[in-house]
């Protein structure tokens, strides 16, 4: 008898330890994982919400910011800082187009001895660029096997918003409730607000962008994806998943401004590359 | 519930036979208003330096009033109250009666009493605008009129690059504003089907495929004006 309960418990302790590895396989890896970045494994959609759960959309693994770039990081390397809600370096850079992150990205990827994974022409007007108000219109392109810092592609920001292999099937980044995980219209002011969106009364609200990581983070441990600010991301906007071409540059995650339902995981919009707005921000990618 | 359905049924045989002109309630009110007074709040009074508010709303009635007054021109007094819908309808049909409108600021700041709301399938931004003061000249594109609900409205277009329900960038704004005031103490209806009708008839492609509603309410509205008003709304 007590040899089988011995047993027993031997039997259960393995399974639980094999469990553990198990989970732990499907995330962490042993390779050096950068700074203020988390090792996203790749794999198919697993969050039933993600606008790509059961197509037959793969990513790749990839690193990413467990945070928006600050305003501190922003002004360490452009060596000014562009945002409108100032006060504390610690709050997420706004006021920056698509092109202002895509050499703020070269840029640093060159003060960290990094290959810069973006190349530049701005003499060029993009032909892919289908946009009406666009007046910058440079043509960049990608040096895919660069190690230095990038925008996250859709595909990408979708599968880690929603928790990637570790994803609990939540509605926004890391919850079903908004308010745990998000700073949108309704909380980010001085008073919560319950009442139909309208911007004057947002204004009267001091509405605004917050520190970085103050609400929880998703299954990836990564903060603000619903929230704070809006995001830019590589890809155009259009059919499919990256189009050649498009009339303007996708931004996923809610913002400060906007209503809850757009910060959920699968909500998806776009706007023309030159647009500066104090909801728009960005977050580190890097090749693995 | 079995109460409500009670007092919705009665409500709705007054109207039928005659006996009352109670309206049937609304269902699903939302209500909101703002002052520049740094406070954010459904109900009661708030003074400060630039301007002084008092309202009240009550969901179950339909009912909202509030007076206003300005204080110093030039720093951003605006309040607004109103009910409505979470989720609006192309076929709703919103009925009001405006018991008061007062604009008591003359020419200082303007006033006005509208159905509002937001589509979001091209993002739009909507307005039917019955009643004002100083509404001014509206900017944009004009695309002649709509008739309904016993008078005439000019449809204006226009795009809006700012602040909207997503954030921050484009979106449209298009506008019904009646010819002719709608009179303060009678139930009032918007026809909305009709207005919607004629929006996705204007010249300009965008408007023609308008779905996917937001919120859909009636509100008044004063920017560094003073007034009051006080309105009943009800619908389907």
């Amino acid at each position: 008898m007590k040899t089988k309960l011995i047993a027993l418990l031997a039997f259960l302790t393995a399974i639980i330890i094999l469990s553990a590895c198990v989970q732990e396989s499907k995330q962490v890896d042993s390779g050096d994982v950068p700074e203020g970045f988390v090792l996203v494994k790749g794999g198919y959609f697993t969050n039933v919400n993600s606008n790509l759960y059961g197509k037959d959309e793969k990513v790749e693994d990839f690193y990413i910011g467990t945070h928006l770039v600050t305003q501190r990081e922003w002004a360490e390397v452009m060596g000014s800082n562009p945002s409108e809600f100032i006060g504390d370096d610690n709050r997420p850079v706004e006021m920056i187009n698509w092109y202002d992150a895509i050499e703020f990205l070269n840029r640093k990827s060159e003060l960290e001895n990094l290959e810069p994974f973006y190349a530049i022409d701005k003499e060029n007007a993009d032909p892919n660029n289908f946009g009406q108000e666009d007046d910058i219109r440079w043509t960049v392109t990608i040096n895919p096997g660069a190690n230095g810092y990038r925008l996250p592609t859709e595909i990408e920001w979708e599968y880690a918003a929603s928790g990637g292999q570790l994803s609990e099937n939540y509605l926004f980044s890391g919850s079903d409730d908004p308010d745990e995980v998000a700073w949108h219209f309704r909380n980010s002011g001085d008073a919560y607000l319950t009442e139909f969106w309208y911007y004057s009364i947002i204004l009267a609200n001091n509405c605004r962008t917050r520190p970085v990581g103050q609400k929880l983070p998703n299954e990836l441990g990564l903060y603000d994806m619903s929230g704070n600010v809006r995001e830019w991301c590589w890809d155009w906007h259009g059919e499919g998943v990256s189009p050649a071409g498009g009339e303007g540059r996708v931004i996923r995650g809610g913002g400060w401004l906007g209503q809850e339902d757009v910060c959920a995981v699968n909500y998806r919009n776009f706007l023309e590359g030159h647009y500066r707005f104090n909801d728009m921000g960005l977050r580190l990618v890097r090749n693995r | 519930m079995k109460f409500k359905r009670v007092i919705a049924l009665l409500a709705a045989m007054a109207m039928v036979f005659g006996l009352s002109s109670t309206p049937v309630f609304a269902r699903d009110y939302v209500q909101s208003w703002v002052s520049c007074c740094g406070n954010i709040t459904a109900n009661g009074t708030h003074d400060c330096s630039v301007g002084r508010v008092q309202m009240s709303s009550n969901l179950n009635t339909g009912n909202f009033s509030v007076t206003w007054q300005t204080k110093i021109q030039g720093r951003g007094f605006n309040n607004l109250q109103g009910v409505g819908w979470r989720t609006g309808r192309d076929n709703r049909v919103m009925g009001y009666n405006a018991g008061s409108f007062n604009h008591t600021s003359g020419s200082t700041g303007c006033t006005y009493l509208t159905a509002y709301g937001w589509f979001r399938s091209p993002l739009t931004e909507w307005y039917v605008v019955d009643r004002w003061a100083n509404y001014g000249n509206t900017t944009g594109t004009n695309h002649g009129t709509v008739s309904v609900d016993g008078g005439t409205y000019n449809v204006i277009s226009e795009r809006m690059t700012g602040a909207n329900i997503t954030g921050n960038g484009p979106f449209l704004k298009i506008k019904s504003v009646r010819n002719a005031q709608r009179p303060i103490g009678q139930n009032n209806t918007v026809t909305f089907q009709t207005h919607v009708n004629r929006w996705r008839q204007v010249s300009n492609p965008d408007f023609r495929n308008l779905s996917q509603h937001d919120y859909q309410t009636i509100i008044i509205e004063g920017f560094q004006s003073s007034g009051n008003a006080n309105v009943t709304m009800w619908g389907n």
